[in-house]
């Protein structure tokens, strides 16, 4: 059958959704086309039967007075708050605090308090010709011991030991360092060992406890030179092998020697049997905690790399 | 739908503030409209009236948990769809029949003329006619219709209830009005 092209405005004008022109217009052709006329009528008859329908339906059978009814007999009276509410924004609190502070620790620059993570053992070359396992480390390139150990180090060296406190001493020579409870153990070691700042620390040196307990003050017996690595070739067979961090000595570490490591008194008086860090109250050479990552330690203070 | 000299959310909160008898005025106002949602979709008139009933005694039990920024109208409805559910799965009916309710539809609902019996036979016809091809609407055009023409809600007000854009409202009712000529046509 053939519509009416007017037809389908049928529904647009039961809807209301005819413009004023459109529906001016639409209410002409009404008077004119049957078709549309009873299809207009059929549509809103059938609305009206619907609606008339239902109505009766809804009149016998509402439950408005039961509702109450119920409503007035439940044991409490009140309507009760939604314990799922309560606990829905608890967790929005905490999440949406969660997330401030996440997002206020990502970007506010956290000082830096020493080279690495809390327990770490950081190491530094000092200089572009220090050496980890045989291969040349960029200047105040950083790295993790526990990350290379054993590392087979060669030339000068920083460590940064955060144990509690933070200590950091200065290796030049060669020693190959592990990680031991926590702190620096070195082997095969013929290097010397200097605190530069920061808390006393013992450490195991070729399997004897050695104890750094200041910055070192006393030059070497030897060019240590950090632009030029200390040398394996020590002149050990004539030199005292010293093992010290003292201001009255410094220590060589001979490991090529058959006898034992020479320790100065200090470090001989170190009862330390296992390594520790221990805080040195009021030390002037003190790390600043809020030096930048990456940052030379000593930028402050100018390290004297030679150790004059 | 008669504008209300309250809204909803000062009727709810007179209602959380002890006045318990204001309820009744949020029953009055979508007592119907709830009705409506739920009798093309059940057969049984007796279980329309207790899912009516128990859509609005949860809501007084919760209505400390309401967001106000929500249409009640809509949360009603939500909690009544969600009892629908509930009722279905434990009864394991299908949700959509036609034949009780057309029935009972048919005595409630038209009125007899006893000068015209011949009349009054063709209006039930007709009306069970209406009724079996709104129960086959998919319901995302159903709902919108039975709101439009049963409610005589406006398209603003229907896009609030159900949370959809309004130029969706339109058109689903509009769909809605197609199908149902169509299928008045092929009688």
């Amino acid at each position: 059958m053939n519509r009416c092209p007017e037809n389908d405005k049928i529904l647009l004008f039961c809807e209301h959704e005819l413009s004023d022109v459109e529906r001016s217009q639409f209410e002409l052709h009404l008077k004119t086309c049957a078709e549309c006329r009873r299809e207009l009528e059929q549509t809103v008859a059938d609305d009206a039967l619907l609606r008339a329908g239902i109505d009766e339906a809804f009149a016998r059978h509402r439950v408005s007075n039961r509702i109450m009814a119920q409503i007035r007999n439940e044991k409490t009276a009140t309507p009760v708050a939604d314990s799922h509410k309560g606990w829905r924004y608890f967790w929005l609190t905490a999440f949406a605090l969660l997330t401030i502070i996440t997002v206020v620790s990502l970007y506010t620059p956290t000082p830096a308090k020493y080279h690495g993570r809390v327990g770490a053992v950081m190491l530094q070359a000092l200089n572009e010709k220090s050496m980890l396992q045989s291969e040349k480390l960029a200047v105040d390139q950083v790295c993790d011991l526990a990350t290379v150990e054993p590392a087979k180090l060669d030339g000068c060296f920083l460590f940064t030991v955060t144990s509690g406190q933070t200590s950091v001493f200065k290796m030049s020579g060669q020693a190959i360092a592990r990680i031991n409870q926590g702190l620096p153990e070195f082997t095969d070691a013929k290097a010397t060992f200097e605190l530069v700042s920061g808390a006393i620390i013992t450490i195991l040196v070729n399997g004897s406890p050695l104890k750094l307990e200041r910055k070192t003050i006393i030059p070497a017996p030897f060019n240590t030179s950090d632009l030029a690595p200390d040398r394996p070739d020590l002149p050990s067979a004539h030199l005292p092998s010293v093992a010290s961090t003292s201001c009255a000595s410094d220590a060589i570490i001979d490991c090529m020697s058959e006898t034992p490591c020479i320790i100065d008194n200090s470090a001989a008086n170190a009862s330390a049997a296992t390594p520790a860090v221990e805080a040195v109250p009021g030390s002037a050479t003190w790390v600043d905690p809020t030096q930048p990552p990456g940052k030379n330690p000593f930028a402050d203070e100018p390290l004297k790399l030679d150790g004059n | 739908m008669n504008r209300q000299e309250r809204t909803d959310v000062e009727v709810v909160q007179a209602v959380l503030a002890g006045e318990l008898e204001q309820f009744a005025e949020l029953v009055e106002r979508y007592e119907k409209l709830v009705f409506s949602f739920l009798l093309t979709r059940l057969n049984d008139l007796q279980e329309v009236e207790d899912i009516v009933q128990e859509t609005f005694v949860k809501a007084f039990r919760h209505l400390a948990s309401f967001d106000c920024e929500r249409r009640f109208a809509a949360w009603l409805l939500t909690i009544a769809r969600n009892l629908l559910i509930d009722s279905r799965r434990k009864a394991g009916r299908s949700i959509a029949s036609t034949n009780l309710v057309n029935e009972v539809m048919l005595t409630d609902s038209v009125r007899e003329a006893a000068s015209q019996p011949a009349e009054v036979v063709v209006r039930r016809e007709r009306f069970r006619n209406i009724v079996a091809m709104i129960q086959e609407l998919p319901e995302e055009l159903r709902t919108p219709f039975l709101m439009r023409v049963i409610n005589e809600l406006p398209y603003q007000e229907i896009a609030e209830v159900l949370e959809v854009p309004l130029q969706t409202v339109k058109n689903r009712i509009f769909k809605a009005r197609e199908i149902l000529r169509e299928k008045r046509e092929s009688l």
